[in-house]
């Protein structure tokens, strides 16, 4: 029992070290990790269940007949502590679906959640009326409902889950913030704030104050950029790989060598965590109009921040 | 102001591991099946919730759009949203200028397919198979047959570069071929499941336990 303890105090130091050097040291995002600056400090009131950090679709593996729609959110849980993070209460997530070349919604599955700890109750919304555009109400019952970390199976044959996951997404994001670095949080001082001015020092390849390949000098490299100081790079490739290899001119940036550094997959190497929304519905509840659709997630709140 | 705000996160983290240590923590694992609870009227139909985020290609707004204007596209329906199509072409162009001698512009291609935002799904579609094993664009480069949407281990990144960087465009005859790939951005050099652990599943809810 003690060296159990022990041990779990280990895994939790662990945890908690690898949690503070990426949030303390490298300010971390992916597909749409902390995606803005109020998202990532959660200074617009909300728990990071605010920041939507990737979006699927696709059939179910064991039903052809039924379609996933899944949404993670709250990025970056350390590892071990899945459970220790919940669903904002205040706030609505929702997938909206249409089924028009316009691409304006015309269904929408929506989820809100009650309490605040682990014994959190999620609701599940399949509205017959949709308003469309950027402000929602939910004026009807939910289909059924969910608690925290379970799965159930509501009207219709619909499967809602709601609660952790492992996150399944894969990027070598500090190769990615040496080349574009303006799309890390970490160099803004808030939403508002351009971060480093086209030629300064710590001007990124991809966009400070708008979007410009003039602005590749002076980024701290962490890879070899010795015969093109300008170069951007991915990381893992053999010694001596040339950008232009393939007897082109490299795009703008030209030709230098590529980064031999260990390539590193930083979700991976954190073993992080999101909390997922999982919902698995018939496909004859969303076909109804037709078998093509669109499909994106939202995340709204009262107050609008 | 903002390292104070990590430092206060970085706190918390630490005192939330401090008071809960691990014994209270869930093993990883699948998630329990419980009866549904019922039903709870919690939200106040008057209330109107404002839109504050916004996803659904990968990685579209983190390459393509300044850091500034990721909380304008945000805040809008992705078939009106006021910056992120212009800022695909200015992007992509400024990585890949149009060359006239060959008669490509990435930028105007790319802004075509990936405006508005949002995930193309057939339902009735194919699964994706051999040299395309994924969901992930499926819809837009089969001209509608393919399922499309994206699977949870697609491997999103490569595809991205490989359109941005590489030669996939000029390899599907969207656009011609114009030498100006780039090897030290085409590939991230990461295998799609570096780890097996955060491969998904066969049963409900398909993603991976947590760890």
């Amino acid at each position: 029992m003690i060296l159990k303890r022990m041990l779990g105090t280990v895994t939790a130091i662990v945890a908690v070290t690898t949690a503070v050097v990426l949030y303390t040291v490298h300010p971390v995002k992916s597909s749409d990790h902390q995606d803005t600056y109020d998202l990532a400090t959660m200074a617009n009131g909300h728990n990071t269940s605010a920041d939507i950090t990737d979006v699927y679709v696709f059939p179910a593996p064991d039903n052809p007949n039924n379609v996933v729609f899944a949404m993670n959110v709250s990025p970056l849980i350390p590892l071990g502590m899945g459970t220790s993070f919940q669903f904002d209460p205040t706030l609505v997530w929702q997938f909206k679906i249409s089924h028009q070349t316009s691409g304006i919604e015309d269904q929408t599955i929506m989820m809100t959640a009650a309490g605040t700890g682990p014994s959190q109750v999620l609701s599940l919304y399949m509205p017959s009326t949709v308003q469309v555009g950027t402000v929602t109400n939910v004026t009807t019952a939910p289909i059924g409902t969910t608690t925290y970390n379970s799965s159930a199976t509501l009207a219709n044959g619909v499967q809602f889950f709601a609660g952790p996951r492992t996150d399944p997404f894969v990027f070598d994001l500090f190769a990615f913030f040496t080349f574009a670095g303006d799309r890390n949080y970490g160099t803004h001082t808030s939403q508002s704030d351009p971060g480093p001015a086209p030629g300064s020092p710590n001007a990124p390849a991809l966009g400070s104050n708008g979007n410009s390949a003039s602005n590749i000098a002076g980024l701290t490299p962490s890879y070899d950029k010795t015969p093109n100081s300008n170069g951007p790079s991915f990381n893992g490739f053999p010694a001596g790989t040339l950008s232009n290899s393939s007897g082109g001119n490299g795009g703008a940036f030209g030709a230098y060598k590529c980064s031999t550094h260990p390539a590193t997959d930083i979700l991976d190497y954190g073993k992080f965590n999101v909390l997922s929304y999982v919902v698995e519905v018939p496909k004859s509840l969303i076909n109804a109009a037709g078998p093509k659709i669109h499909v994106w997630a939202t995340v709204s709140s009262a107050t609008g921040d | 102001m903002n390292i104070a705000k990590k430092i206060v996160a970085s706190i918390a983290l630490v005192s939330l591991a401090a008071c809960g240590g691990t014994s209270k923590l869930t093993p990883a694992g699948a998630p329990t099946a419980t009866p549904a609870p019922t039903p709870l009227a919690t939200v106040n139909p008057t209330t109107q919730f404002q839109q504050i985020e916004r996803l659904s290609r990968p990685a579209v707004k983190e390459v393509f759009e300044s850091f500034q204007h990721h909380q304008i596209s945000n805040a809008a329906e992705p078939y009106n949203d006021p910056t992120i199509k212009a800022d695909i072409v200015t992007t992509e162009n400024a990585i890949r200028p149009p060359k006239t001698s060959v008669g490509s512009n990435f930028g105007n291609v790319l802004a075509a397919v990936l405006y508005p935002d949002e995930y193309l799904v057939n339902l009735n579609g194919s699964a994706p198979s051999g040299a395309d094993p994924y969901y992930f664009l499926s819809t837009e480069v089969s001209g509608g047959t393919a399922f499309g949407g994206r699977a949870p281990n697609d491997d999103v990144i490569a595809l991205e570069l490989g359109v941005l960087f590489g030669g996939t465009l000029p390899a599907l005859g969207i656009q011609p071929e114009d030498k100006e790939e780039n090897n030290c951005l085409q590939t991230q050099n990461i295998a799609s499941l570096s780890d097996p652990a955060k491969s998904s599943t066969s049963a409900f809810p398909y993603l991976p336990a947590p760890r």
